[in-house]
C-alpha cells in the first residue's frame, strides 16, 4: 500500500489507484479539520448564541417565521428570511424609509384585527420570544415577559434572572421560569448590562443598560404589530391545546385565564413553552 | 432523564414500552453475538460455506444492504448537489439507514474473512488489480463519511445542544456537508460498481462473466444503476414503516411520492439496460465461450423463472407502477412498487452470488445447493437487529424528520 510495503510498485495501477484513495482521504480529513477550526474560531469570537439562534430559526415552523410586514398588512403572506433581524432586511429598510408601506392597507388591517385578549401596551416593544422592552427616561430599559406567556405559566415555582452586572447578548436565553418540571427559557430581546432585578410583578424581569448607550430595537415589534402577532400566537396556542378530533373554536373577545397550565394539565407544556420562547 | 433526551414537541412512547419494543431485537442481537463469538473463536467451520461456495449468505446480505443503503449517498447528492431540497425531509433518516447498512456490512465482512485481526492486510498489502481492494477502500472511506454525516444529527440532540460548542461544531460541519455529499457520491459510485465488477470479471464463471467498457464489465454499471434505483425506494419504505409503527405523520406525502417516482425513472432505465445486457450475454458472450444459456436454468432451484422474476416482477412491474404519476400518489401502489424494487435488488444480488456458484462450469460438474448454517443465520439476524436497534434509538432521541413537529401540530395532536 505504501512505498515501504514490499508489494508496492511504481506503476500506473498503484499510482492512480492509491493517488485517488489518498486524495479522497485527504479531502475528508481536511474538511473535518476546517470545520473544527471554524468552530474554534466561532467559539473564540463568542458566536455561540448567534449560531444557536440561526439553527433555532431554521427549525421554526413557517407560521412562526412570519414577516412583521404581514402583521401591518403590507404583504398578504411573507416569511422572514433574515432571522427577524429587520435591520438586515433591505425590504424593511425601504418600507421604513417610505413611511412603513401602504398606510391605508396597514391601518385597515390593524383596525380589522380583533383585540387580542391581552392587548399590548403602546409603550412597549415586543420580541417574538414573548418578551417586551420598555424604555425609561434614564436611558435604561425594562425587560419582561408578555401576558400570553404569563397566562400560560401561571404562578411559576421559581423565577431565575441574571444578577446585577451581568452582560447579556441579544437572543440568548438568560432567564428561566420554572413550574413543576417544565421550564420556559426567556430570551433577552436586547443586549446590555443588568442594572436591576425585577420582582416578576407584571412580568417584569430585569432592567438593562445598553452596552454602547443605545439599544438596537429595529427587530422588535411595535405594539400595533404586536396586536396582530399576539392574536396569531393565541390561535397557534389554541391549536396546540385542542385535543385530536376536537374542533378548533376561536371565539372573539374574552380574556385569557391566568393559569393555562393549571387548566390544561395534560398538554405538552414542555413543547408549547419551547415554541413560545422560540427554543428548538 | 429519558424525557430530557427527547426533542421538545416530539411525541414518543413511554420508556417501558420502548424497552419492550427493543427486547426481541436485543434477543436477536444476542443470537448474532453468540454466533460471531463462536466463529471468531473456532473458525469458519461453523458455516456451511466450502471451496465451492466461498460466498454465501453473508455476501448476499452485504451486497443487498449496500445496494439498499445507496439512498444515503444518492439523496445526499440530490439534495446538496442537485439542490432538490424536498429530500431534506428524509435526509437524516437516509444517513442513519446508510450508516446502519454499511457498518452492518463491514461487521459481516469481518466475520466472513474469519481472521479479523488481519483485516488491516487488505489496506497494507493492497492488490490494486482486485475489485475487492477497491471495494474495501471505498466502503471504509464511505463509512467514515457516513459517520461524519451522522455526527451533526447526534449533536442536535436536545441534551447535547446545551453543551457549549456542540451547536457550533454541528453548524460548521453542516456548512461543509456538500463536500461530504460529493465525496460520498464519488466513493459510492465506485464501490457499488466494483461489487458488480467483481462478478463480471469472473472469466471462469460464465454465468456471471460479462464483457464491458475498458476494465469495467457491464455488471459494474448495472450494479450502480440498480442500487440508485432501489436506494430512494428503501428510504421511502423505511419512512412509511416508521410512520405506520409510530402512527405519526413524519414527512409530507409528496416527498414519498417523489422518492417513488425517482426510483421508477431510474428503475425503468435500469431494466432496459438489464434486458439489453441479458440479450448480449445470451446471444454473444455465452456462445463465444461455448455455453448455452439454457444450461444455467435447468436445476430445481434455479429455473428460467429466476430470470423471468428478475426482469418482470421485480423490474418491469415496479417500474410501471412507480413511473405512473397518479399511482405514486396512492400509498398502496407506492408500497407495492417500493417493496418490489427493494426485493428485486436483493434478489439480483442473491442470484449473482448463489446461482453463479451453483451452476456447473465443467463437464463433470453438477448443480450444487448451499444452505446456511445456524451461525450464518445468527449473524444475519444480529445485523438486522443491530440496524433496528440503532435506528430506533436514533428515532427516539434525535430529530430524524425535521417536519415531524410541525406536522404533528398541524394534524392537531399535542
Amino acid at each position: 500500500m505504501l512505498p515501504t510495503a514490499y508489494e508496492f510498485h511504481w506503476d500506473t495501477g498503484h499510482i492512480v489507484f492509491l493517488g485517488i484513495f489518498y486524495t479522497v482521504l485527504a479531502v475528508v480529513l481536511s474538511t473535518v479539520v476546517v470545520a473544527s477550526l471554524r468552530a474554534r474560531r466561532d467559539m473564540n469570537k463568542r458566536r455561540e448564541s448567534d449560531i444557536a439562534w440561526h439553527e433555532s430559526f431554521a427549525e421554526m415552523s413557517t407560521e412562526r417565521r412570519t414577516c412583521r410586514h404581514e402583521f401591518d398588512g403590507t404583504f398578504d403572506a411573507k416569511v422572514c428570511g433574515h432571522e427577524f433581524a429587520c435591520g438586515n432586511c433591505e425590504q424593511h429598510r425601504a418600507l421604513a424609509a417610505a413611511g412603513g408601506g401602504d398606510e391605508t392597507t396597514r391601518e385597515a388591517t390593524l383596525a380589522a384585527a380583533p383585540a387580542a385578549p391581552a392587548t399590548p401596551p403602546d409603550s412597549r416593544l415586543y420580541h417574538r420570544g414573548h418578551t417586551w422592552v420598555e424604555a425609561r427616561t434614564d436611558g435604561t430599559y425594562d425587560v419582561g415577559v408578555d401576558d400570553l406567556l404569563r397566562s400560560c405559566i401561571g404562578n411559576p415555582d421559581r423565577v431565575t434572572v441574571p444578577g446585577v452586572g451581568t452582560r447579556l447578548m441579544a437572543g440568548t436565553a438568560v432567564a428561566d421560569l420554572q413550574r413543576g418540571h417544565v421550564h420556559a427559557h426567556i430570551t433577552t430581546p436586547i443586549a446590555g448590562t443588568v442594572v436591576a432585578v425585577g420582582d416578576y410583578e407584571g412580568g417584569r424581569l430585569y432592567r438593562l443598560r445598553p452596552n454602547d448607550g443605545k439599544a438596537r430595537l429595529d427587530q422588535l415589534l411595535r405594539a400595533t404589530e404586536a396586536r396582530v402577532w399576539m392574536l396569531r400566537e393565541l390561535e397557534l396556542l389554541q391549536a396546540r391545546l385542542t385535543r385530536p378530533g376536537e374542533a378548533l373554536a376561536l371565539a372573539d373577545g374574552g380574556e385569557l385565564v391566568d393559569d393555562l397550565m393549571g387548566a390544561y394539565p395534560d398538554a405538552d407544556w414542555d413543547a408549547i413553552l419551547a415554541d413560545l420562547c422560540l427554543e428548538p | 432523564m429519558d424525557r430530557q433526551l427527547i426533542q421538545r414537541g416530539l411525541d414518543r412512547t413511554t420508556l417501558p414500552r420502548f424497552l419492550l419494543w427493543l427486547l426481541p431485537w436485543l434477543l436477536l442481537a444476542a443470537w448474532g453475538g453468540t454466533s460471531a463469538t463462536q466463529l471468531f473463536r473456532d473458525g469458519l467451520y461453523h458455516t456451511n460455506m466450502d471451496n465451492r461456495f466461498a460466498f454465501g449468505l453473508w455476501i448476499i446480505l452485504d451486497l443487498a444492504i449496500i445496494a439498499l443503503g445507496a439512498g444515503a449517498f444518492f439523496l445526499g447528492f440530490m439534495t446538496y448537489l442537485m439542490r432538490r431540497h424536498e429530500f431534506k425531509q428524509v435526509l437524516n433518516t437516509a444517513v442513519i439507514v446508510g450508516f446502519v447498512c454499511y457498518s452492518g456490512a463491514i461487521v459481516t465482512l469481518a466475520i466472513d474473512v474469519g481472521q479479523p485481526v488481519r483485516a488491516w492486510f487488505a489496506f497494507w498489502h493492497a492488490n490494486v488489480h482486485s475489485m475487492l481492494t477497491e471495494v474495501t477502500f471505498c466502503i471504509t472511506c464511505y463509512l467514515l463519511v457516513l459517520l461524519i454525516e451522522y455526527i451533526p444529527i447526534v449533536l442536535k440532540n436536545r441534551r447535547l445542544r446545551t453543551v457549549p460548542g456542540a451547536t457550533v461544531l454541528e453548524f460548521n460541519l453542516h456548512k461543509l456537508m456538500v463536500v461530504f455529499a460529493g465525496v460520498g457520491a464519488f466513493l459510492s459510485f465506485f464501490h457499488q460498481g466494483s461489487l458488480g465488477g467483481m462478478f463480471g470479471v469472473l472469466n471462469g464463471r460464465p454465468f456471471a462473466y460479462r464483457e464491458g467498457v475498458g476494465i469495467w464489465p457491464t455488471t459494474f454499471f448495472l450494479f450502480i444503476w440498480s442500487a440508485i434505483s432501489a436506494g430512494p425506494s428503501f428510504i421511502m419504505l423505511i419512512t412509511m414503516i416508521v410512520q405506520g409503527v409510530t402512527r405519526k405523520k413524519l414527512v409530507d406525502d409528496f416527498v414519498l411520492s417523489r422518492l417513488g417516482r425517482l426510483s421508477g425513472i431510474l428503475l425503468s432505465t435500469y431494466i432496459i439496460a438489464k434486458v439489453a445486457d441479458t440479450v448480449v450475454w445470451i446471444m454473444v458472450t455465452l456462445p463465444g465461450k461455448g455455453f448455452d444459456a439454457a444450461e444455467f436454468y435447468r436445476s430445481d432451484m434455479f429455473g428460467a423463472w429466476v430470470l423471468f422474476l428478475e426482469l418482470t416482477v421485480f423490474g418491469l412491474l415496479p417500474a410501471t407502477i412507480l413511473l405512473n404519476r397518479r399511482r405514486v400518489e396512492k400509498m398502496p401502489w407506492l408500497i407495492a412498487g417500493g417493496f418490489l424494487t427493494c426485493f428485486g435488488v436483493a434478489f439480483n444480488r442473491f442470484v449473482f452470488t448463489l446461482q453463479t456458484l451453483s451452476v456447473p462450469t465443467m463437464s463433470f460438474d453438477r448443480f450444487m445447493i448451499y444452505w446456511p448454517s445456524q451461525q450464518e443465520w445468527g449473524v444475519l439476524a444480529g445485523v438486522v437487529a443491530y440496524g433496528v436497534i440503532l435506528y430506533s434509538l436514533s428515532f427516539r432521541y434525535l430529530n430524524l424528520f425535521p417536519r415531524e413537529r410541525e406536522l404533528q401540530t398541524t394534524t392537531g395532536s399535542n
